[in-house]
């Protein structure tokens, strides 16, 4: 019973400090839009409807990581190796059902509120967490399925730089928010009856604002050997700043196309040049699955100033499409350039 | 008077596809140090999993102290190849789960752990967590996670890799310690310099087949020589792109 009790308390120990690494979402520019409308509903003296979307948007993203199994938090050899019954093993299974978080929380809901919805709100939560159990075993049984691996490695040595930071980009949320948003809006402009062209821009600007915060950390998601092999790479500076930007900027710009280039395209523009700063001065380790972290200032400052030049790129003003292009090339050489002279 | 083995494998062979891992091999291993040697993909970590049940062998017989290794569990310590430990316990928070698990009292446990990452030069990092340690520090880790509750048999695969030449001597200090007590250690290295230093018994394994065994043929010369003379090695093809660099 000792060693259950043990080995019970070490994984909510564990479960707690995964739960916490799911915070990174709170300095997602995503998510600080959907604060800043909260906010601003509530100074109006209304409840934060608007935030709402957001809000569900993002915790129904955070249900995947937070559903893994328990049990798979214990190295597979030392959990063969612990001299365990097979009652004591069949206990720590059952156990460990109740330490997934989503199960905790699904099990919860049903209890407090007692209500038809809330049996289905707890279904769907298991079915996010049949969902990520399947992606789990699919990725150990079929590892070439796994997401990054099926991004080809491109010709020239900007290309496989490009396939790389792709790669890396796939392991963040941000990227499936980013897709399911473009979804939406494509649903919205494409299927429903009477849509509001005046609604085109504001999506795309929401499509590439939903993966902006990995402009302020593109190495976040390298360690600290692959930054020193970067070091030693024939590359100058801006070629290897361009080849982080381009992920995002294709990404933007694909998931743009069917509802306003125009806005993407600056937004994105704007958001790299705005990060550049911190992307280059300090290192923001990103992890795995998991929203990208940026700093709080230079978040608000893509919000707005990226959001604006957006819009008014979107309303034809071509010189703001200029401006962001300057601005970004601009960055990019500067960056390049302390790059060059070895950042961080 | 003779001393039980206290490992004994008979016949045991494991195939993964066509490669063969572990191929027939049969033997006893006494109280003592017995490191095993071999080229990288010989068998060795495989044939330690075999050993310690964490895999089954598609044919032969493995007994440790007696019994097939899943029921002597307790008697049993193990450092993985990959470390196995949890990314976010700290050092000491492993160690504290060990003893629980092993049933070892809390008063216990603390003196051992104490003891441990004090020796092992872990007492000023045992706060962190595994994800942040060094590799050296997770494979401290890890043998004190395997030496704390003192069992009967010792596995380690690779304990001299990634660690500096004092810890090493440590390390070899804790390994003579657990064999004067008693224990078996059975452990796997390229370091031929530790080996020849405290193994009382070489086995050296190439191809998943035992082709050298210290307790039937006594070392006569330096084991280096020994084993570059047993071990195949492939001839160093030309390269020669590698004589002439570009400018």
């Amino acid at each position: 019973m000792a060693a259950l009790t043990a080995i019970l308390s070490a994984l909510v120990k564990v479960v707690r400090r995964e739960l916490r690494t799911l915070l990174s979402v709170t300095l997602n520019n995503f998510f600080l839009v959907a604060a800043f409308l909260s906010y601003g509903s509530l100074q109006g003296g209304r409840p934060p409807f608007a935030a709402a979307p957001f809000f569900f948007l993002l915790a129904l993203f955070l249900l995947f990581p937070a559903s893994g199994d328990p049990l798979d938090k214990i190295p597979q050899t030392t959990l063969s190796l612990w001299p365990l019954t097979a009652g004591q093993r069949a206990a720590l299974r059952m156990a460990t059902f109740i330490l997934s978080p989503v199960a905790a929380m699904g099990l919860l809901i049903v209890i407090t509120l007692r209500t038809w919805s809330a049996v289905l709100l707890a279904a769907g939560m298991i079915c996010i967490r049949g969902m990520a159990f399947v992606g789990l075993r699919t990725k150990k049984r079929w590892p070439r399925l796994y997401p990054p691996r099926l991004v080809p490695a491109l010709p020239t040595a900007f290309g496989r730089l490009f396939s790389l930071n792709l790669r890396q980009l796939l392991c963040l949320m941000d990227f499936y928010l980013t897709v399911v948003i473009s979804i939406l809006g494509c649903c919205y402009r494409f299927l429903s009856l009477h849509p509001d062209p005046a609604a085109f821009p504001i999506l795309a600007i929401l499509v590439s604002l939903a993966s902006s915060t990995y402009s302020q950390s593109p190495f976040g998601m390298e360690s600290r050997g692959s930054l020193m092999l970067y070091r030693v790479l024939p590359l100058r500076g801006w070629q290897v700043l361009l080849a982080k930007d381009a992920v995002y900027m294709t990404l933007v710009c694909v998931l743009t196309l069917p509802l306003n280039l125009a806005a993407g395209v600056t937004f994105s523009l704007a958001a790299l040049a705005i990060g550049r700063y911190p992307s280059l001065t300090k290192w923001t380790p990103q992890r795995r699955w998991r929203f990208a972290s940026g700093d709080i200032r230079f978040g608000f400052a893509q919000i707005f100033l990226a959001s604006a030049a957006a819009f008014s790129a979107s309303q034809g003003d071509l010189w703001v499409i200029g401006a962001a292009v300057l601005g970004y090339v601009a960055s990019l050489m500067v960056g390049g350039w302390y790059w060059d002279r070895g950042s961080f | 008077m003779e001393v039980s083995s206290t490992i004994v494998c008979r016949n045991v062979s494991k195939r993964f596809g066509n490669l063969v891992a572990v191929d027939g091999v049969s033997l006893e291993i006494q109280p003592g140090i017995c490191a095993m040697v071999g080229p990288n993909g010989a068998g060795k970590s495989t044939f330690l999993n075999l050993l310690t049940g964490l895999m089954a062998p598609d044919q032969g017989d493995v007994r440790l102290c007696g019994v097939p290794p899943a029921d002597t569990r307790k008697n049993m310590g193990m450092m993985p190849e990959k470390s196995g430990l949890f990314d976010l316990l700290s050092i000491r928070e492993h160690l504290a789960l060990t003893g629980a698990v092993y049933g070892l009292g809390k008063g216990e446990t603390r003196s051992r752990a104490d003891a441990l990452v004090r020796v092992l030069e872990l007492d000023a990092k045992q706060g962190l967590f595994a994800d942040q340690c060094s590799h050296g520090m997770r494979k401290k880790t890890s043998l004190a996670v395997a030496l704390l509750h003192a069992p009967r048999v010792v596995f380690l695969d690779e304990p001299f890799e990634g660690i500096d030449p004092a810890s090493a001597i440590t390390v070899q200090a804790l390994l003579r310690k657990a064999a004067a007590g008693g224990a078996t250690v059975l452990f796997t290295s390229h370091t031929l310099g530790a080996v020849e230093r405290i193994a009382g018994r070489i086995i050296m394994i190439a191809a998943g087949k035992i082709v050298w065994d210290s307790l039937d043929q006594s070392l006569t010369r330096p084991l280096e020589e020994l084993y570059l003379s047993l071990i195949v090695q492939e001839p160093l093809e030309e390269l020669a792109w590698l004589r002439s660099p570009r400018s």
